[in-house]
């Protein structure tokens, strides 16, 4: 089984605390906020390369692909530490500004390219389903839909529940609001997973030694073929405006003095509500 | 010259970081209450890669470096400065295997200290003394191809659970009557060989510290470990460089601990109506943590360096002489900041400070280092 | 693209209240001289992706809302690309500015940040797209016993698309058993918490400053004895002390409008006001007193929450 992850370099969720607006620009400031690799991207890389080297079966690749700034080239090599075999950046000013039309069109144009060169079809593409940033639960959907391939978001579970050799029938779980769905076909397919899918492994110092000697290809808008008006804020259909910090207009009185206090205030609240 | 880590080391940091967090930041406070040695987690230490970091990648290593190896320490010691003494410990007998072994003792030894499942030794200290190394008193006898060994050793961490010990023993004299050692390997449960005591230390508990008593230890000349009668320089370039370094590390790690400890408590307490971080006696505090911090992390990695490139003098002494009086003060000044917070043993800065205290007479006192910056300085300047 | 080009908004309904809250809105923003369309269709993926595409044809709509459930996130992005058009994802308003432009404002960064998204290009035949989240818009039209509020105003006119692939006894149709190249093998039910925090009119909602899993269980004891919902946050979730993730409120979770929200040792990041943006009243207890929370409150208490829950379980004795 041979799986492609789409991985998405983020600020760091866990400082979600930190990240300010600049009054003036109107834009996110990002310098000095450490970037990592989107918690869900990183089951998606979790989930492929159970999914692609699991024992008894013949180990398939798995390549990691994003599109990012050039200075996140090190979240990449962090894939590939993990245990990605090959990674592939899409690194260019034109794809600056895109919404998650133009960054999937992209995406895309980048998997039938590794597919030609390899004279392959990945049975699988893997991608978190939402970004701790953008959270839009967009690009996977997307990518897929670009690639005419079937897309299933919200999977919380990604089996091959047939050992017969050469088999690639592949069981997927996807968690809606009522009911669990279980799917069963086989590839090719996009498949957005959740948080709970997994735990991802740790690198360690062996993963990075064997990092070095994997290959990590950085291509350009030119490399892609893409015109230039189909990619990044150009090939947008959906174009950003103000940004601002939400105002919530409510008065934060502090009536209570101490625990009990606050309690009985509370329970009276409930009471004139009549609840 | 370059002060910043490569790409490599920095994920390589954050990957030890993570794991400290997960797996080790959750249960310091009980190792230390309880004096519990967590031996299962020397296995994930292996799958980490940080048990042989430095081992070359043929005999199951990382084949990385001494700065990598100071990163681990550092990332460990942060949460846990008893668990880093067990790892530098072991680090210290892998490396005297590395640096003088034969290739039938690696090939024997190494993969399983690499993997986690044996975990190594070096035994030098004794009841005479354990600055005064050349007056040590373990002795090792070689007839029919076979040392039998005789003597005691004490404090000597990892002495319950290590595999194999790289032991220092006096094997003979030279001509002018001054004594020979040799490092000769005794592996558990060879017969004569056993733990004695156990000690209760103030700090860095949660490490076994230790008696190794060798009553008519037998082993094969095959466990010499370097050429025999070279066990002086054998231990003390060891020692100087791997052991002096781990602590230095392992200190480091104990002080960014206050570091961090002392922001994040200043932030949250309310005095006067405001967090004690506003005030300028408690910033002027954070500020020499701080900078006591910068310069020893300096300190330790440009020292690391020049190892990995094979110039290292004087360099690890100063180091570990600067870093673990750093550690002791700003483990104190973290005690103040936090105020009676910092003497209950629910909050961490107490153990700093016994921590910290606890690494100056390992590997060398700071006496002892002072003595060798200053001979090194009165020859080079 | 102008409001005022707006002639027809086609909306999806899954069966779930968020079609009515989406009417309500779009009467509110666009009044009466627009078509409103609504596609009744079964809540499975492919006979509800394949009966909007067909309809989007049909009846050229310039603007499309759909609830953001599973299956209205996934259908949204795909219709995008279908249509060549933009889609803005989780709104959190919908709004004519001051030059007239159609705006969506969604959020970032878990709701720390609110964008502005402008689809410029939108027109028939490349609807603007958008999803919002059940519970977002409080007023809600029912679209089937009759218009229940008056403050609407007029009653819009509304032309509701029933596919007639939906079976009688609501089982699922034949054609429906695929998502794409997958067959559905299974439906199994999920286990879901026992009063639903979308309906409830009081919720308490515990973060991770309750501290522990005993103080959690407090909380939901308490919230029985109330009448009321135990609701959580995602480090709450997170946590692993038996929280329902359907109770889970936030951006990556639900949004709730109870009459009175009670918030106990949440920090308030903003994903969280996000969710409880709709809320009669809020009041909000942590011992931090720079806590985000407090802005988005109307009453504060710097207490520790496990003591206010104690003498609340206390009191009500």
């Amino acid at each position: 089984m041979n799986i492609l992850v789409l991985i998405k370099p983020v600020p760091d969720p866990e400082q979600e605390k930190n990240i300010r607006i600049d009054t003036e620009s109107g834009r996110i400031v990002r310098e000095g906020v450490k970037h990592v690799i989107d918690p869900e991207s990183r089951n998606a890389l979790e989930a492929a390369l159970q999914l692609a080297k699991q024992p008894g079966r013949e180990p398939g690749f798995v390549a990691a692909l994003a599109m990012a700034p050039v200075q996140m080239k090190d979240k990449l090599t962090e894939a590939l530490a993990m245990g990605a075999d090959e990674a592939y950046l899409l690194s260019d000013k034109a794809f600056g500004g895109a919404d998650t039309y133009a960054t999937s069109y992209t995406l895309a144009a980048a998997v039938r390219k590794i597919e030609a060169e390899k004279e392959l079809q990945f049975d699988l593409i893997l991608a978190g389903t939402s970004s701790s940033d953008g959270g839009t639960s967009h690009v996977a959907v997307q990518t897929a839909e670009w690639l005419q391939r079937t897309h299933i978001s919200n999977v919380c579970s990604i089996q091959l529940p047939d050992s017969t050799a050469g088999s690639s029938l592949i069981r997927v779980i996807k968690r809606s609001e009522e009911v669990m769905l279980t799917f069963e076909g086989e590839g090719p397919a996009v498949i957005g997973v959740t948080r709970d899918i997994n735990k991802p492994r740790l690198v360690t110092a062996m993963g990075i030694i064997k990092a070095r000697k994997k290959p990590l290809t950085i291509w350009t808008i030119e490399d892609l073929g893409i015109n230039p008006d189909k990619a990044g804020l150009a090939g947008s259909p959906t174009k950003p405006g103000r940004l601002f910090e939400p105002e919530t207009g409510r008065a934060a009185e502090e009536p209570w003095q101490t625990p009990e206090e606050a309690a009985a205030g509370i329970l009276e609240i409930i009471r004139e509500a009549g609840i | 010259m370059d002060y910043h880590f490569t790409e490599e080391q920095g994920l390589l940091r954050d990957a030890f970081a993570q794991f400290a967090k997960e797996e080790i930041a959750p249960h310091a406070a009980a190792w230390d209450a309880e004096d519990h040695v967590p031996m299962d987690i020397v296995p994930k230490l292996g799958e980490m890669g940080i048990m042989g970091v430095f081992v070359p990648e043929e005999y199951g290593g990382a084949g990385l470096g001494h700065i990598e190896r100071c990163i681990a320490l550092e990332e460990i010691a942060r949460y846990s400065a008893g668990l880093a003494m067990m790892v530098f410990t072991h680090h210290l007998g892998v490396a005297a295997i590395v640096d003088y072994g034969t290739e039938e003792q690696k090939q024997k030894w190494l993969p399983g200290m690499c993997d986690g499942s044996c975990v190594c030794g070096l035994a030098v200290t004794e009841p005479g003394g354990g600055s005064d190394v050349a007056g040590l008193k373990t002795v090792a006898v070689l007839e029919d191809d076979t040392w039998t060994i005789n003597g005691r050793k004490c404090f000597i961490t990892n002495s319950h659970c290590a595999g194999v010990t790289v032991v220092t023993c006096r094997t003979g004299e030279d001509e002018k009557g001054r004594p020979l050692m040799s490092t000769i390997a005794i592996e558990a449960g060879t017969e004569g060989f056993k733990p004695g005591r156990e000690e209760n230390k103030l700090g860095l508990r949660g490490s076994y510290t230790g008696e190794l008593i060798m009553d008519n230890v037998k082993v094969p000349a095959g466990n010499t470990v370097g050429a025999p009668g070279k066990g002086m320089p054998i231990t003390m370039k060891e020692l100087g460089e791997v052991g002096r370094a781990s602590m230095a590390a392992i200190e480091l790690g104990i002080l960014r601990a206050c570091l961090e400890d002392a922001v994040a408590f200043a932030k949250e307490r309310v005095l006067y109506g405001k967090p004690i971080s506003k005030l300028q006696a408690i910033q002027f505090q954070i500020a020499e943590i701080r900078c006591d911090y910068e310069a020893s992390r300096l300190m330790l990695y440009n020292a690391a360096a020049m190892k990995d490139e094979g110039t290292v003098g004087a360099e690890f002494s100063m180091a570990k002489y600067f870093i673990s009086e750093a550690a002791v003060r700003s483990a104190k000044r973290l005690m103040e900041i936090m105020g009676g917070y910092g003497f209950v043993n629910e909050y961490p800065a107490g153990r700093y400070l016994r921590d910290a205290a606890g690494c100056i007479p390992s590997c060398g006192t700071s006496e002892i280092q002072k003595m060798i910056v200053a001979g090194e300085t009165l020859k080079k300047f | 693209m102008k409001a005022e080009d707006i002639n027809k908004i086609l909306i999806l309904d899954q069966g779930d209240p968020v079609a009515g809250q989406l009417l309500a809105k779009a009467y509110a923003v666009f009044g009466a001289e627009t078509e409103y369309v609504v596609l009744k269709a079964h809540k499975t993926h492919n006979i509800a992706l394949r009966m909007m595409e067909q309809t989007v044809r049909e009846e050229n709509p310039e603007l499309v809302l759909i609830g953001a459930t599973a299956l209205g996130e996934e259908i949204a992005p795909a219709l995008g690309v279908r249509f060549r058009t933009g889609v803005a994802a989780h709104c959190v308003d919908i709004k004519v500015n001051d030059e007239g432009r159609l705006t969506f404002l969604i959020p970032a960064f878990g709701g720390r940040v609110i964008g502005e998204i402008f689809v410029p290009d939108a027109k028939a035949g490349h609807p603007a797209i958008a999803t919002v989240k059940p519970g977002i818009f409080q007023q809600r039209i029912s679209l089937y016993d009759g218009f229940d509020r008056t403050d609407i105003g007029s009653a819009p006119s509304v032309r509701i698309i029933d596919v007639d692939a939906l079976a009688a006894d609501g089982s699922i149709p034949e054609g429906s058993k695929t998502q794409g190249a997958f067959r559905l093998a299974e439906i199994t039910p999920r286990q879901r918490a026992a009063s639903d925090i979308a309906s409830a009119e009081l919720i308490l909602c515990g973060g991770y400053g309750l501290g522990n899993e005993e103080t959690w269980h407090k909380l939901e004891a308490l919230a029985d004895k109330l009448n009321g919902a135990a609701a959580c946050t995602r480090a709450a979730l997170d946590a692993g002390w038996g929280c329902m993730e359907d109770t889970m409120i936030g951006t990556s979770g639900r949004a709730v409008s109870p009459e009175i929200y009670v918030g106990f040792g949440i920090s308030g990041a903003a994903h969280h006001t996000c969710g409880i943006a709709g809320a009669g009243r809020i009041i909000s207890i942590n011992t931090d007193k720079d806590a985000e929370a407090f802005a988005a409150s109307d009453y504060k208490g710097v207490f520790d929450a496990e003591q206010v829950i104690d003498a609340l379980l206390d009191q009500i004795k």
